[in-house]
């Protein structure tokens, strides 16, 4: 898959994510790496890299490890940002599925 | 590898990039919550560091969301050390008279660029080549002891190996340095003779790591076969005057460990990194060499030693590759020093060789550095 293509999905996957739940770097990259083919060293520069365009903020809470964990909450910037990339995302499978399926043929 | 030395590793490796310190702060307080994270599902050290990717992997992927700073003034010291050094070189030439050492200021100028550029144990593994230099020619002008001043230099892979290798492993990679500095000062200040029987004394390498990874009894069968072929060499060479054959008592230790699979394990297994084990086989063909062709061809003694400098040079670049070329250049120079004024008799011009330092300094460490930098930065936009 294209790699440009795979980052915008994960860019969707990781706003989803923590849309529905606020999680700490780790546990997205587990969730995340769990049901999708990708390893932790793809997710962390996504994280970062959405924080930096502010489509997240960051809080800690303490962790029963020691250090303080850095949790990841979704801004409104980052909802808007969310709901452009379903739309779109809809779009386009279902752009993908008409193909698929030959209904643009006919 | 540990947290600790993984974490230092991204640190040093962005702080080279020139990445602010503010980024750098906030990745390794990221990674360093990872790691714990990752320890604490249950991941080895060595899982946990494949899983979060090596330093350069790492900047390469979020190398777009941080911010440098290049307005540094490490540049400007660097930048101005030329001038600094020209200045001593020239008022210590023409005040003092001290032409023949005024030469030394240039090393301040790789010295400071390393001092200001490189972080952590690399900054004291890389200010070795100079530490050994500037100690070498001190022992050489002042004491008439190039050899076996030259000895010094093993300060290098030596610092490398404290500063990098733990533990029992660290007492073995030490051992053939400790074994060449005996067996030459011994055979230079005690009795020229021990060149020709002290070699034994290298059976201490194999016999550390046999006593350090004792596992069983093959391993006792295999310490009491090298010793008695030790001991035999050694009645050989006094009872005997034996020179040519005094070599055959090792095949009966050589042959246990092949029997035992000791030596394959010593040699391939036990010394964690490939890196080790091939520094450490080269190391010791390097040693080898430089006796046999300094036994065999007379008077070569007083500059054989050179070949020696390989051993330092292939430690960099086993360590470091071509990361900072600058090291290299202190032995490149001597060999070439010392090559010109024995056969050219040019003492008096060839210190201008050291100049080179400088100069692959100035090359490596600052123009092209941030040139490459930033060809880094511009192709991945």
């Amino acid at each position: 898959m294209n790699t440009q293509f795979k980052k915008g999905i994960l860019d969707l996957c990781i706003l989803k994510v923590v849309q529905d739940e606020e999680m700490y770097g780790f546990e997205i990259i587990e969730k995340l790496s769990n049901v999708l083919d990708i390893n932790e060293n793809t997710i962390y520069p996504i994280l970062r890299r959405l924080t930096e365009q502010k489509l997240f903020e960051i809080y800690t809470k303490d962790s029963p490890h020691g250090a303080p964990r850095k949790y990841y909450k979704i801004t409104e910037q980052g909802k808007n940002r969310l709901e452009t990339y379903i739309i779109e995302w809809d779009a386009f499978t279902q752009s993908v599925n008409h193909i698929l399926k030959g209904e643009n043929h006919g | 590898m540990d947290k600790k030395t993984y974490l230092n590793q991204i640190h040093n490796y962005f702080f080279e990039k020139e990445v602010s310190n503010k980024d750098i702060a906030g990745v390794i307080e990221d990674y360093s919550e990872l790691y714990d994270e990752a320890i604490a599902l249950g991941f080895t050290d060595e899982e946990v560091i494949e899983k979060l990717g090596k330093p350069k992997d790492i900047y390469d992927a979020i190398k777009d969301t941080l911010h440098f700073d290049r307005s540094g003034s490490r540049h400007k010291i660097v930048a101005i050390m030329p001038f600094i050094a020209t200045i001593l070189f020239f008022t210590f030439g023409f005040v003092l008279d001290g032409w023949s050492y005024a030469w030394a200021f240039y090393l301040l100028i790789p010295v400071v660029a390393i001092l200001t550029n490189v972080r952590g144990k690399d900054k004291i593994v890389a200010l070795t080549p100079f530490v050994s230099l500037i100690g070498f020619f001190l022992l050489g002008f002042l004491l008439e002891a190039w050899h076996p001043g030259w000895l010094i230099f093993f300060i290098v892979p030596v610092t490398a190996i404290l500063l990098n290798v733990n533990g029992k492993e660290r007492m073995i990679g030490l051992m053939p340095f400790v074994a060449t500095i005996i067996y030459i000062l011994v055979g230079t200040y005690v009795n020229f003779d021990f060149y020709y029987y002290g070699w034994a004394m290298y059976a201490i390498i194999p016999l550390t790591a046999l006593i350090v990874h004792y596992k069983d009894v093959k391993d006792l069968i295999l310490i009491i076969g090298i010793i008695l072929a030790v001991i035999a060499h050694l009645t050989l060479y006094f009872t005997f005057g034996e020179l040519q054959y005094a070599w055959l008592p090792y095949l009966l230790p050589a042959l246990i460990g092949v029997l035992f699979g000791r030596i394959k394990i010593m040699m391939f297994d036990e010394l964690n990194q490939k890196q080790n084990k091939i520094g450490l086989a080269l190391a010791l063909f390097i040693v080898v060499t430089y006796l046999t062709v300094s036994l065999l061809v007379q008077d070569i003694w007083q500059w054989s030693w050179i070949i020696l400098m390989l051993i330092p040079m292939i430690g960099i670049y086993l360590g470091t590759k071509f990361k900072h070329p600058v090291a290299y250049m202190p032995f490149i120079s001597v060999i070439v020093f010392i090559l010109l004024g024995i056969f050219g008799g040019y003492w008096e011009f060839a210190w201008i060789v050291f100049l080179s330092i400088p100069m692959v300094a100035i090359l490596t460490e600052s123009g092209e550095k941030s040139k490459i930098d930033h060809q880094d930065e511009t192709s991945d936009k």
